[in-house]
């Protein structure tokens, strides 16, 4: 399938220069490390915010992900290429697909050094942690990589994207951050779970149909 | 034809809104729990039903756009979201200095205001947007897809903030729980048709800014092909 | 009258001219940007009447 394919060409190459990947890593610890100079807390606190902290760490991470996703097809004109040669549905696919994964990634990496720099446990509520992070990161590489398709080719592209993308992800966000700080506290509350399936399913549908608009300018 | 329509809709909705002042200020009994701080209800509530009838317009313009690839609907869209955007700010500022008087505090991430906050974020990256692409074809084609998005997240946004009202310490303004009462409905609503029809008024003269700038851009290329 | 009424009365004021101050700064906008395309408009249209003659 042309998604699947456009996929792994994505994940293959980032594998091979894994310029992405460490960025947003070492953007990711750095973010940690400055979050707990700004704030002296003690454990009740830390628990308090740890789902908020965390996601607010997962997104400024996302936005620097999906900023690369079409801008890398830039260079040689690579981008008029994929767009004669696939399905814009597909194109869009496969490169959310490898946003998700490359995004995963750099959260299964944040989420132990963030348990170890706030003395939070999370292997407790591992798998329904996990449900959580598929469902949120779905919702941030689809609405990212729609963004990253209007803003490929607009002035101050690295600017542009993260204006729009912060506002459309806050329903998801507040629905991922207060699950996590729940299940990071010991409840195993799925509340929100709905909201998170209703937000994904929009947004990859209106996506994936007004995506052959912007691609084909 | 189109002055005159304007200078219609601006005089109406003006005396309108007079008349409704002489009724709030003069002539309809105040809250008595809230004192007079609660007239300011009859512009803050009104500000966002103006605002979202607008959003709506934009959105209707949007996916004219995109199917018919005409301007005006990009107009349109431009037009409205630039008004709504407006009015949006005007029930941010009237709701904060309320809460001041009601909370004592000028911010408190109440689920209204802050729903309503995200909607004015959304569209100000809207506004943000449209000067970054030159290009009038792909500008209208962004520009509609980003309002589209912006729609379809109001209602979630609604949704996710009224689920997880995450500053439950603070109460809910007034229409959050209770009615108004009967008396209070005539200049309300009167308030909204006053807005309406001074937003339609600045849609229209917006409107026609916007093809007056398609003319100057045709004009342009005519001078550049001479 | 009390003083919250008083205090009240001084919000209601601000809250009042907030809301008409947007507005009129939004019409005042709109007000200069038509001078600015008017302008911009009549000197594109007598360069392109110069330029055919």
């Amino acid at each position: 399938m042309a998604a699947l394919a456009i996929a792994g060409k994505d994940l293959r190459t980032e594998w091979r220069t894994r310029e992405s990947l460490n960025a947003s890593v070492s953007f990711a610890l750095v973010i940690l490390v400055l979050f707990s100079f700004a704030f002296d807390l003690d454990r009740e606190e830390r628990l308090a915010i740890s789902g908020g902290l965390l996601w607010l760490v997962y997104a400024f991470a996302g936005a620097l992900i999906v900023n690369r996703s079409f801008a890398r097809e830039l260079p040689n004109d690579c981008l008029e290429v994929l767009i004669s040669s696939v399905r814009g549905w597909a194109l869009f696919l496969g490169k959310t697909m490898a946003c998700f994964v490359l995004l995963l990634i750099v959260e299964l990496i944040s989420l132990p050094i963030f348990g170890l720099f706030y003395n939070i446990h999370w292997i407790g509520s591992i798998f329904s942690l996990l449900l959580v992070m598929a469902l949120s990161t779905w919702g941030i590489t689809v609405v990212g990589a729609a963004l990253s398709a209007v803003t490929v080719n607009v002035h101050l592209r690295e600017l542009m994207l993260p204006v729009l993308l912060y506002p459309l992800m806050i329903p998801l966000l507040i629905g991922a951050m207060e699950m996590t700080t729940g299940l990071l506290n010991g409840n195993a509350v799925l509340s929100d779970v709905r909201l998170l399936i209703v937000y994904d399913v929009m947004f990859t549908s209106i996506a994936m149909y007004l995506i052959e608009f912007i691609l084909v300018i | 034809m189109r002055d005159k329509t304007v200078y219609t809709l601006g005089i109406l909705g003006t005396l309108l809104l007079l008349y409704n002042f002489f009724q709030i200020f003069l002539v309809i009994p105040i809250d008595a729990l809230q004192g007079n701080i609660f007239r300011i209800i009859f512009i803050h509530v009104p500000a966002a039903f103006t605002a979202f009838c607008f959003y709506g317009v934009a959105v209707v313009g949007s996916i004219a756009f995109l199917m018919t690839k005409n301007f005006k609907w990009d107009s349109m869209a431009v037009s409205a979201v630039e008004v709504g955007t407006m009015f949006t700010l005007v029930n941010l500022a009237t709701g904060s200095i309320w809460g001041r008087v009601e909370w004592g505090i000028w911010w408190a991430w109440d689920a209204r205001m802050t729903s309503q906050l995200m909607c004015f974020l959304l569209y100000l990256g809207y506004l943000i947007m449209r000067p970054a692409i030159a290009e009038p074809q792909q500008r209208g084609v962004m520009s509609a897809v980003l309002a589209i998005f912006a729609a379809a997240d109001i209602p979630i946004v609604f949704m996710a903030i009224r689920l997880h009202n995450v500053r439950t310490q603070h109460p809910g303004p007034v229409l959050e729980t209770g009615t108004l009462a009967p008396v209070y409905l005539p200049p309300f609503f009167g308030d909204w048709v006053a807005f309406m029809l001074l937003a339609s008024a600045m849609m229209l003269v917006r409107l026609h800014q916007e093809s007056s700038s398609r003319e100057i851009d045709s004009l342009r290329r005519e001078l550049h092909a001479i | 009258m009390s003083a919250i009424d008083i205090t009240n009365l001084h919000f209601l004021f601000f809250g009042y001219s907030a809301a008409w101050l947007i507005m009129i700064g939004f019409v005042f906008l709109l007000v200069r940007r038509s001078r600015r395309i008017d302008r911009e408009l009549s000197r594109l249209k007598s360069l392109v009447e110069d330029k055919e003659k």
